[in-house]
């Protein structure tokens, strides 16, 4: 009785999941996954949490569509060497548009180079879509607080 | 909460039983489907005249009333009274802003996502040419569309 209860549960839990994916928490790992990976230099892997058809509008930037522009464009803000590798990214609000899509706003702080005592602070808005089991970002566009 | 996510799954059908019904009628009375480019546009045009005239409680009346607008250069605003503030205070410093929808998205049957670019011309004496990019969610509240969120930046 015990187990089926416990099972039952756990389906139920499993099955409501989606409902959860959205949640300010699962959001904020794929933004500490994005920072990391930045921070490693890695613009493959930053690309790679993009739906293929994403869209980016980097701050002083041009507009990138898809992985291969987007990884060509994280491989040139990381190659230009103006910031440190300490990207923060935090996740202030989240907005579910359906089943499978969610709007979200947020702010990120870095250090430059040649200005280490004044962190660079800023914010970005995403758009999110949930493909297979991850959720991916299909629209990501960035700017400064100064 | 299952309740809660089975109603969900009962309003998301109807409300795409809705889409699909609003869509064959749409697609009967014309080319209007809120979430093409040109409709867009349109809600685009009607924000740059509500800005060029001047009238802040007109640009901000067409957020919802929890949009966040990220403005370049300055922490993000949150609610309608600060958005209106933060429009008029843009609105002395530039005008003749024109936007332009280069790809709208629809997000389902009550969202719709829109990149863009705007030019216009700052009050300083001589004027100078500006041009921007943005991103924004479009909302469908009620009858008609409001930006959920806005934000934009420069190229350089």
């Amino acid at each position: 009785m015990l187990r089926a209860a416990v099972l039952s549960a756990s389906f139920v839990l499993a099955a409501a999941a989606p409902a959860f994916a959205q949640s300010k928490a699962v959001l904020q790992k794929d933004a500490d996954a994005w920072a990391a990976a930045y921070n490693k230099g890695d613009a493959k892997a930053v690309a790679a949490l993009y739906t293929a058809d994403a869209d980016v509008l980097p701050d002083h930037g041009d507009l990138a569509h898809g992985r291969a522009a987007i990884e060509a464009m994280v491989k040139k803000m990381v190659e230009s060497g103006t910031y440190q590798n300490d990207l923060k990214v935090t996740v202030q609000g989240v907005r579910s548009l359906g089943p499978n899509t969610a709007s979200e706003i947020g702010t990120y702080s870095i250090t430059p180079k040649n200005q280490p005592s004044q962190p660079e602070v800023g914010k970005f808005a995403s758009v999110v879509r949930k493909v297979g089991s991850k959720w991916l970002l299909q629209t990501d566009i960035w700017n400064t607080n100064k | 909460l299952i309740r809660r996510s089975i109603a969900a799954d009962i309003t998301e059908k109807l409300m795409s039983r809705v889409a699909v019904l609003a869509g064959c009628l749409i697609l009967a009375a014309g080319p209007a489907f809120a979430q093409s480019k040109a409709a867009i546009q349109k809600l685009d045009d009607a924000w740059a005249a509500a800005f060029n005239k001047g009238g802040a409680k007109a640009v901000a009346a067409m957020y919802t009333p929890d949009a966040y607008v990220l403005p370049q250069g300055a922490p993000m605003v949150h609610g309608a009274q600060a958005i209106e503030a933060l429009w008029h205070d843009e609105m002395q410093h530039i005008g003749d802003v024109k936007c332009t929808a280069l790809n709208v998205k629809s997000l389902g049957p009550r969202a719709a996502r829109e990149v863009g670019t705007c030019t216009f011309k700052t009050k300083a004496t001589p004027p100078e040419n500006g041009a921007l990019k943005y991103a924004v969610v479009w909302e469908k509240s009620g009858r008609t569309w409001k930006l959920l969120q806005d934000i934009w930046n420069f190229d350089k």
